[in-house]
């Protein structure tokens, strides 16, 4: 029984079967992660060095009594509120370019959900080498502006949401309307790549 | 040469992407699609330009 009644026995089964990685459990990975859940998908590998803090709160899929908690575990709580039978492969870890391929290895599709821009464009070119899928997003700071929030292919294997300019450095906050609307459009994006349909 | 540079011909006399790219202000924390496909890592230093090639850069910027 998949939380996502909606789903026809095709789509059921390729996204009960798939693989998804999701990289960073903060404001996108976390509200992703959900998104997807939701969808129907069952198998997530979710790597996160963090711990849950009091400005994460504004936007990510935690709640107050989560502070101080490790991410992925305490997003693995709450995506099992949503869904009992998942399977979920948690890995407190820092990514790096060393431990990326093995993380990721067994992933179908690969969603990039980090903060910094050092650390995005690390991932992207550990992972891209890999001819795997990736969803990422640059570009999802402050509010306003939702159809601003672009998405398009570039090259063959990389989908790439948000406006590409709204910087959290620039001085813009990270809000959860404008992070929430990009990680829904991961979410989005995932779930087409592995029903096999126009993005 | 001529190169088609974010969708709008551009007039360079830069040999290699790398090059070009600096001209522009650099390429750190930027996707380069070149001819359709990625270039990444040393690869985006090494390819040359050619007349009429299609360029973008997408920047990754902070937030999430």
């Amino acid at each position: 029984m998949s939380v996502n009644t909606y789903l026809n026995e095709r789509e059921r089964r390729i996204l009960e079967s798939a693989v998804v990685g999701i990289a960073g459990a903060g404001g996108l990975g976390s509200n992703c992660a959900m998104h997807l859940v939701r969808a129907g998908v069952k198998k997530l590998v979710i790597a996160d060095f963090d711990v849950v803090g009091e400005s994460n709160l504004n936007r990510q899929f935690f709640f107050r009594d989560q502070l101080g908690r490790k991410k992925v575990d305490a997003l693995a709580e709450n995506l099992r509120r949503i869904e009992p039978d998942l399977s979920l492969d948690l890995r407190d870890v820092r990514l790096a370019p060393d431990n990326i391929d093995w993380t990721f290895s067994g992933c179908s599709v690969i969603v990039e959900a980090f903060d910094s821009a050092d650390a995005k464009s690390m991932l992207l070119h550990a992972l891209l080498p890999l001819g795997k899928p990736i969803v990422s997003a640059s570009g999802i700071a402050g509010w306003g502006r939702s159809l601003a929030i672009g998405q398009r292919r570039i090259g063959k294997n990389l989908i790439l949401i948000g406006d590409t300019s709204s910087d959290v450095n620039s001085g813009l906050a990270p809000f959860s309307p404008r992070v929430g609307i990009a990680a829904a459009m991961e979410a989005n994006a995932v779930v087409s790549l592995l029903l096999g349909e126009e993005i | 040469m001529t190169i088609i540079y974010q969708g709008k011909p551009t007039e360079t006399d830069a040999t290699t992407v790398a090059a070009f790219l600096e001209s522009r202000g650099g390429f750190k924390n930027a996707v380069i699609e070149y001819k359709g496909e990625i270039l990444a890592g040393d690869a985006a230093g090494a390819a040359a330009l050619e007349d009429g090639a299609e360029l973008n850069a997408y920047r990754i910027v902070a937030g999430g």
